[in-house]
């Protein structure tokens, strides 16, 4: 799949206000230009490519054919035109991941406990996730921060002050970021209930005793202004970040006006 | 309360931290960058709270009874497969549950638990808790690596230490002395294997202890070498402080 703007038609709509708020003004700046282009031209997919060669192995329909029957499912529901790569790799945690550029495409790994603990529809909802990344190009963004981390690595002294300077630059963006990927979950996996139950399941809430009202009624406060280096240590630091947040999101998107304009017949 | 049971050693420790300028700084930048509201904001956004009626937050309450805190901590889960309940936060406490340990556990062993973190946030816990993971996320931002090292040494050497104080309200807590010795091996062994042990004066890990401790020139070489690197409690260690305290308390005329 190739990050054009176009790759879904739902592209456009997935993108939550919060995020084009940030975004824009993380984008406006001419450095990020340059330094998106740059990592364009290092291959990064490539890169990962041949890594998850060595410690993961590729979803074909033989080797893994559940998740790549819903893989397709997915990309059809997003009427996705190309599919990128996808791997899995060994990994406790019930997440996915995707590396790549705009200009030599992307592919997704997905974690080894997902297809042990996860049901079909949670798999669309994290597929479709991860795709929403893709869309929303924000894998350019994941790239360049972990790329100038790298780079950053080699100021002797400097380094952790420069990284706490550019972690913060990103820092409300990257929240904003997952409210727009779960919008394309709930269109991949057709159903508010496969995202919210995978959000439960990837934050450990998913037992007797506490209801999707409990984590709606949850009192959240607004995301700080500036949350800064400490917050984006946190957020990297927890397996599932934002879950509660992103559950009350969504859910109020899909039980908005616009929702129901998009999508009159519920997919 | 705290005197009854706190060890010695995380005492100790606790003041050794505190006295020091580095640590200052680290409470300082707490309070001007309000971190505290950020930790609080990013747990309350990321992990479901429990609601009040489940048993966790019914013995967390107990508890915080039982140890004489002012106020309820906010109360989280959090999906992991290690069965430790954690403080964090500074001033505002934040428990956080382990899912496993909700599913997995009987009541007794979470009840006990539970009521230990409440008693782990009376002796503020938390607050090094939250001071440690700071020092170890931006000790780049610190100039002299000597001096890092050598506060993170006595940050490693309290948690092993703290560890010993929520071992002793485990027990003061449950009355039960061995499902305290028990909830010491809980989660670090498979249940499977654990079911087969017994928990009394000479229980089935006793002879283990033994074993360990009649090396005890290489011990404290080896815990001065591994303090240097890490903080994760050596389970013979905390099963004999546990014993102790329980001989002493039986001295003192027993639980009560």
């Amino acid at each position: 799949m190739t990050s054009k703007k176009n790759g879904s038609p739902y592209t456009p709509i997935l993108i939550h206000p919060l995020e084009q708020e940030n975004k824009l003004s993380i984008q406006k700046t001419g450095a990020y230009d340059a330094l998106a282009k740059l990592l364009g031209s290092i291959r990064l997919k490539a890169v990962t490519k041949s890594h998850m060669t060595l410690t993961g192995y590729p979803v074909t329909a033989k080797t893994e054919t559940r998740l790549y029957t819903v893989y397709r499912q997915v990309l059809r529901r997003l009427q996705c035109e190309q599919e990128c790569d996808l791997f899995v790799d060994f990994g406790y945690e019930l997440t996915a991941k995707s590396f790549g550029s705009a200009k030599d495409g992307h592919l997704i790994v997905v974690n080894s406990a997902c297809l042990e603990e996860l049901n079909d529809q949670q798999l669309a909802a994290l597929l479709g996730h991860e795709i929403g990344h893709i869309l929303a190009d924000h894998i350019q963004n994941r790239e360049l921060l972990d790329s100038l981390d790298l780079l950053v690595n080699g100021i002797p002294f400097a380094s952790d002050i420069v990284k706490k300077m550019i972690w913060s630059y990103f820092s409300r963006w990257i929240i904003f970021s997952e409210y727009t990927a779960d919008r394309a979950a709930r269109i991949a996996s057709g159903s508010l209930d496969a995202v919210v139950s995978l959000l439960r399941r990837q934050a450990g809430a998913n037992f007797d005793g506490l209801s999707n009202q409990d984590l709606l009624k949850q009192s959240v406060p607004p995301v700080p202004e500036t949350p800064g280096i400490f917050f984006v240590l946190l957020s990297q630091s927890l397996p599932a970040f934002g879950a509660v947040s992103r559950i009350q999101e969504l859910t109020a998107w899909v039980r908005s006006e616009e929702f129901r304009r998009q999508f009159p017949v519920s997919q | 309360m705290q005197g009854d049971f706190r060890h010695p050693t995380d005492q100790a420790l606790t003041d050794k931290i505190y006295g020091s300028p580095l640590v200052q700084k680290g409470i300082n930048k707490i309070f001007e960058e309000h971190l505290d509201q950020i930790n609080e904001y990013t747990y309350s956004a990321s992990y479901a709270r429990l609601p009040k009626d489940h048993p966790a937050s019914k013995y967390l309450e107990e508890g915080a009874r039982r140890f004489g805190l002012d106020n309820m901590p906010l109360l989280y889960c959090c999906r992991s497969y290690l069965y430790d309940v954690t403080c964090s936060g500074y001033q505002t406490p934040l428990v956080v549950v382990p899912d496993v340990l909700i599913k997995n556990a009987d009541e007794a062993l979470l009840r006990g638990r539970m009521m230990a973190i409440a008693a782990s946030i009376r002796m503020e816990h938390h607050k090094l808790n939250f001071l440690l993971w700071l020092l170890e996320n931006f000790q780049g931002l610190i100039p002299i690596p000597f001096a890092t090292q050598a506060i993170k040494t006595l940050f490693y050497e309290w948690m092993r230490a703290q560890q010993y104080s929520v071992d002793r309200a485990f027990l003061l807590a449950t009355g039960d002395y061995p499902l305290a010795l028990k909830n010491i091996l809980y989660g670090e062994l498979p249940n499977g294997v654990l079911s087969h042990f017994t928990f009394s004066e000479e229980g089935t890990f006793d002879k283990q202890v033994k074993d360990f401790y009649s090396h005890q020139n290489a011990v404290d070489l080896a815990s001065s070498v591994y303090s240097v690197l890490q903080c994760e409690s050596w389970l013979p260690q905390r099963y004999q402080e546990l014993k102790r305290f329980h001989r002493s308390i039986i001295k003192k005329g027993g639980l009560m």
